[in-house]
């Protein structure tokens, strides 16, 4: 008996200790063989959740979309509309749209790429079945006409102003009829026409991707194979990238960044993100039907203490527009509701009917997206207006089971957000929006969502979303907190990557490794 | 007046010194805390210890006091770490006495559901339990007090088994004593020694089960403090402020050591044929 006890007590400490210990070793293997082959190891701290692009919502999934599939049109580093599977386009009026295809793409099963396959793809994001997040971003897409085998004309129902801007999301990839027909959806396959090919894929350990032969852009990738590898303790990132064991990691943890600073073997490359961290309520559940509630809460919330002490003071405090959008966000001094004032959140929660506060959970996970450390500060927070906030943590599968279902009083989320106003608020806030999870329906903020849709004057769509952006601070279905910085720490290896600053990965294509 | 034998033995009392430093600690912690042990400081995050500030232990990540939290943890630990040996051991000696006690068939059938317990390794188990029931503190201490059942039941079964054909149980049913009586009024205070040195190690070993599920996430939830959700929350950071990880550390490591001690001790005390071994 007593011998088993101190096994189980050597195991139980082994374990405690474990993710330290074991994060190391395991691929001097790999550097030896470099030489053949380049390879280009990359640490992410969260395994993919599906990898079909129509239908994923999580940034894991989507990091290797980037890498997987191409879209009609992308994004640089600049956030600039380039091409990508269109070579140009032309917009004869603001209702139709005609993209010219580059020739001779091959997707992964090595059939050409056509028009026809825009159209399907599109056509599969529209339909109802697919439950498509990239739905509302071309829901005004009324037809999509193959003209030839390599021009496709879109027209719209009504003025999209976003519309170049929302082609450039991974949901709107190019995809083969046939593969999806193949395996109902394409979650575990991947046949894309992007960089590299799905070679292997063993869920929460490792992914590998090989280089496709046939890119269209020639002298891309540059490296061999990409190996994803998931380690979900950005510690242990940190020390695969300074071991060696990693060439690069995308770690977003302010207190491992404020590590990695000070190593020499290594560099941070960061950017200001266009993400965005929430704290979302369920306007169907009570108490946050109420919009004096949710108001209240506001309040109460201190964003510039939420980025200091839940991200080491790594990133900028932000508005429903995120802030790097410098061209529509307005500053939050601007904004009602958005700078904490406890008195009079206290006064709305009483004329709510709550002068003793009340008590709700909010969900949140212990990953960097589930947001843990940002709910326990709002949870401190919380007290100086007498509100008790239960934190309900959980695994993040089951996140992201209770996000989909919308089984929560409050949740910390991330949001990828996006340079384009209408194409970030419309899905989160509109009443038909794709993720307006909040369940939040505003008449005032749906007429705003749709003006400024369809206004093509820059001066008026301004107008338009400067007064979304103060009716949404006062009806505070989610309270937007701040845009944490976009961070890659990269070992010495590694050259040419560039950041997006959406998160993006489509510079690997692009980076190599010595 | 004779020192009672327990107080004789170096290591019982290492143990139980050990053991009470920390329930006065407990006492302690429950009138006063250096400070706020869930008050977050933007100012103060991950000081390092220091008399200057009055932060002995230094802060974490929130700028919230370790020592505060260490000792506010302190009663979390050790009441689940008593509750959930006690639950275990009521419902393992329960089973382990009528199983051995009746023997032939439901021996077999209590033995059994023991033996399933058993196999499987006891921190899966328990996470296993936690994930059934979610995750709040009366949860802990059953999946914990669940994984002790098997344990107890095997030791009170083989206690009980050795001692019902002794001549003084036959002494008492030929007196009229009934199944009960003899039981507990016997068969029970007799067997006691091999128990209650289980109880005290398994205190030790509930102290890293709480700790190792709250560590990964399954055990007490933030911000209640735990040394094991403390560790947890330091892993990320303890590069660069190592004290919020050595601290919760240290306090998991010497009270596990002091109830093993102590229960290393008591066996010494308890075995009558080490008793008269020095």
């Amino acid at each position: 008996m007593r011998k088993s006890c101190k096994l189980f007590i050597a195991i139980s400490i082994l374990m405690l200790l474990g993710p330290g210990l074991f994060a190391g070793g395991a691929s001097e293997v790999e550097t030896v063989s470099a030489d053949a082959e380049k390879i280009l190891t990359i640490g992410v701290d969260q395994e993919a959740i599906g990898l079909d692009p129509h239908i994923v919502t999580a940034f894991s999934s989507h990091r290797r979309i980037d890498l997987l599939y191409n879209r009609l049109v992308r994004l640089d580093e600049n956030l600039s509309v380039v091409p990508d599977l269109a070579e140009s386009w032309d917009i004869p009026d603001n209702l139709t749209y005609i993209f010219h295809l580059r020739k001779g793409v091959k997707f992964h099963n090595g059939r050409e790429m056509v028009a026809e396959d825009v159209k399907y793809s599109l056509e599969r994001v529209l339909d109802d079945k697919t439950a498509s997040p990239g739905r509302s971003y071309i829901a005004l897409v009324s037809s999509i006409d193959v003209m030839d085998s390599y021009t496709v004309k879109l027209t719209l129902s009504a003025p999209l102003a976003s519309l170049l801007n929302a082609l450039t999301s991974n949901n709107l990839s190019i995809v083969p009829r046939e593969a999806v027909e193949a395996n109902t959806n394409l979650q575990k396959v991947a046949v894309g026409t992007g960089p590299f090919m799905l070679e292997e894929w063993i869920p929460d350990n490792s992914m590998t991707l090989v280089k496709n032969p046939d890119y269209f852009e020639a002298d891309s990738p540059k490296v061999d194979k990409l190996i994803f590898r998931v380690i979900p303790e950005s510690a242990s990132l940190l020390s695969g990238v300074k071991s060696g064991d990693l060439d690069m990691a995308t770690i977003n943890d302010g207190a491992t960044i404020r590590q990695a600073n000070g190593i020499s073997q290594v560099r941070v490359q960061s950017k200001p993100g266009i993400n965005v961290r929430t704290f979302g309520f369920n306007t169907t559940r009570a108490p946050f039907d109420n919009p004096l509630v949710r108001e209240a809460l506001a309040l109460a919330v201190d964003r510039d203490e939420i980025i200091a002490l839940a991200e080491f003071g790594m990133g900028s405090p932000t508005g429903p527009i995120p802030v790097s959008a410098k061209k529509w966000a307005l500053p939050l001094t601007e904004l009602p509701f958005s700078a904490p004032d406890y008195n009079r959140a206290k006064a709305l929660l009483t004329e709510a009917g709550y002068p003793d506060g009340f008590t709700f959970n909010i969900v949140c996970s212990s990953t960097y997206e589930g947001g843990l450390d940002v709910a326990q500060v709002i949870q401190n927070e919380l007290k100086n207006i007498g509100v008790t906030a239960e934190l309900e943590v959980v695994e993040w599968g089951v996140y992201i089971d209770r996000w989909v279902k919308r089984d929560f009083d409050s949740m910390v989320e991330i949001r990828g957000g996006s340079g384009e106003p209408d194409r970030f608020l419309y899905r989160t806030l509109h009443s038909s929006g794709g993720v307006n999870n909040f369940m939040f329906k505003d008449a005032e903020t749906d007429r705003l969502l749709d003006l400024g849709r369809s206004q093509t004057v820059p001066e008026e769509r301004k107008a338009t979303y400067d007064e979304l952006q103060k009716v949404l601070a006062e009806a505070a279905p989610v309270i937007f907190l701040y845009s944490p910085n976009e961070n890659h720490v990269i070992g010495p290896r590694v050259t040419g990557f560039k950041q997006v600053g959406n998160g993006s990965l489509y510079y690997i294509a692009e980076t190599s490794v010595k | 007046m004779e020192k009672p034998r327990i107080l004789k033995n170096g290591i019982a009392v290492t143990g139980l010194v050990i053991i009470l430093f920390y329930i006065i600690m407990i006492i302690v912690s429950v009138f006063w805390l250096p400070f706020d042990s869930s008050a977050m400081d933007v100012k103060h995050v991950l000081e390092s210890p220091s008399f200057k500030t009055g932060h002995l232990f230094g802060t974490d990540e929130f700028g919230r006091d370790v020592l505060s939290r260490i000792m506010k943890g302190s009663s979390v630990s050790l009441i689940i770490s008593i509750s959930a040996t006690a639950f275990g051991a009521l419902i393992g000696i329960l089973m382990g006495i009528w199983a051995g006690f009746l023997g032939g068939r439901w021996d077999n059938f209590i033995m059994r559901i023991a033996d399933i317990m058993f196999s499987f390794p006891s921190l899966l188990l328990a996470i296993f339990i936690m994930a059934v029931l979610g995750e709040n503190t009366y949860n802990v201490i059953i999946a914990v007090g669940i994984v002790y059942i098997p344990q107890f039941a095997r030791i009170s079964r083989g206690a009980i088994i050795s001692l019902k054909s002794n001549e003084f149980v036959r002494a008492a049913r030929s007196n009229g004593a009934g199944d009960s009586y003899i039981l507990f009024r016997h068969l029970l205070p007799n067997s006691m020694p091999p128990i209650i040195v289980q109880i005290s190690l398994s205190l030790s070993v509930a102290i890293l089960l709480e700790s190792s599920l709250s560590f990964l996430g399954l055990g007490i939830q933030p911000p209640e403090p735990s040394w094991g959700n403390m560790l947890s929350g330091a892993r990320k950071v303890m590069m660069i402020a190592p004290w919020t990880a050595i601290y919760p550390g240290l306090a998991i490591v010497t009270l596990v050591l002091g109830f093993n001690l102590l229960g290393d001790g008591l066996r010494d005390v308890l075995d009558p044929r080490l008793r008269n071994v020095r």
